[in-house]
């Protein structure tokens, strides 16, 4: 029967881990060498830091988004197109077909155009038909 | 020198960094040691240990001392690896590969272990077992830490503590007796 294994046996505990050569030695003046560089570091700097990095990359985005709609030229979406030549179509359907094309200028100038009557041919009226004075002269 | 003083030492105007150096001389060893029987790799024990010190530097101030200060610089470290970890986790569920085979890995091709067969099997199961597991099981087994020490570290009962470790013993003796 196989003998139960024991984590007791001797040589066991035994760290088997080991370090490069001066690693405790040096580890000493590493620490201290980045405490002193973070001491020069102000609480204020420390705390505004990354609210600032926050604010910075905000703006970033921001810019990046103006610059991309106002730089590059929009461009009509095929649905756009469509309608478009749709909408030309229609306008000219409308413009052939329409009563306008009907409209006859001439003759609504005439009828709308005051016709410049002579002054004499008003008297030369005025004097065969005297009936007309006698009628107004009786409103008097 | 003991924690007290050394703490008396951080708090005298003027004398923070080298009371530090003090504090780094004495426990940088036994933390450096902790984080890489949890990472293997010496490169990610270095980083997490740096940074460990790091925090320990900027939280000194504010440490009321109502824990040792050796527990606490173990709670910081602990916690740094355990971050850490999650990170690794995270990113080998991402790319569909098992991090505790990454970290066998990394053991089998370490160059700075100079352990037999027997201690290599030990360690690769170890490195096998979950997270917190590991932790209690590496204080306990070759830090030969008290479980009070260990349950002030990990915010553990110390019944819990002695329930995890033998599951973790349990199972690393399980699978040895499979691979020796």
């Amino acid at each position: 029967m196989k003998k139960k294994f024991s984590i007791e046996q001797p040589g066991l505990k035994q760290n088997p881990y080991t370090v490069p050569e001066g690693y405790f030695n040096d580890l000493q003046n590493i620490v201290s060498e980045k405490i002193s560089s973070e001491g020069g570091e102000s609480r204020v700097w420390r705390v505004l830091k990354p609210q600032l990095a926050l604010v910075s990359v905000f703006i970033f985005v921001f810019l990046l988004g103006y610059g991309v709609f106002k730089l590059i030229p929009l461009q009509d979406s095929g649905r756009d197109i469509y309608l478009n030549q749709k909408y030309t179509l229609m306008e000219e359907y409308q413009l052939k077909n329409s009563f306008i094309d009907f409209y006859d200028q001439k003759a609504d100038s005439a009828a709308t155009q005051k016709s410049e009557i002579n002054p004499e041919e008003i008297i030369e009226y005025l004097d065969t038909d005297a009936g007309l004075l006698y009628l107004a002269s009786l409103e008097i | 020198m003991d924690d007290k003083d050394l703490m008396a030492l951080f708090r005298e105007k003027g004398n923070e960094h080298y009371a530090f150096n003090l504090i780094v001389n004495k426990y940088s060893e036994r933390l450096y040691w902790h984080i890489r029987k949890m990472v293997a790799s010496h490169d990610d024990a270095n980083d997490l240990l740096q940074n460990s010190l790091l925090k320990a530097w900027k939280a000194l101030p504010g440490f009321r001392e109502e824990s040792r200060l050796f527990t606490w610089l173990y709670r910081i470290t602990t916690n740094e690896v355990l971050t850490f970890l999650k990170k690794k986790q995270l990113r080998s569920f991402l790319s569909l590969t098992d991090y505790s085979t990454k970290l066998e890995n990394v053991l089998e091709s370490d160059t700075y272990f100079n352990g037999d067969s027997a201690q290599k099997a030990l360690h690769k199961a170890v490195l096998k077992l979950p997270e917190k597991q590991r932790i209690v099981f590496n204080l306990r087994y070759f830090d030969q830490m008290k479980y009070e020490d260990i349950s002030e570290i990990l915010g553990t009962s110390v019944g819990a503590l002695k329930a995890s470790y033998h599951h973790a013993a349990k199972k690393i003796e399980d699978s040895l007796q499979e691979l020796l």
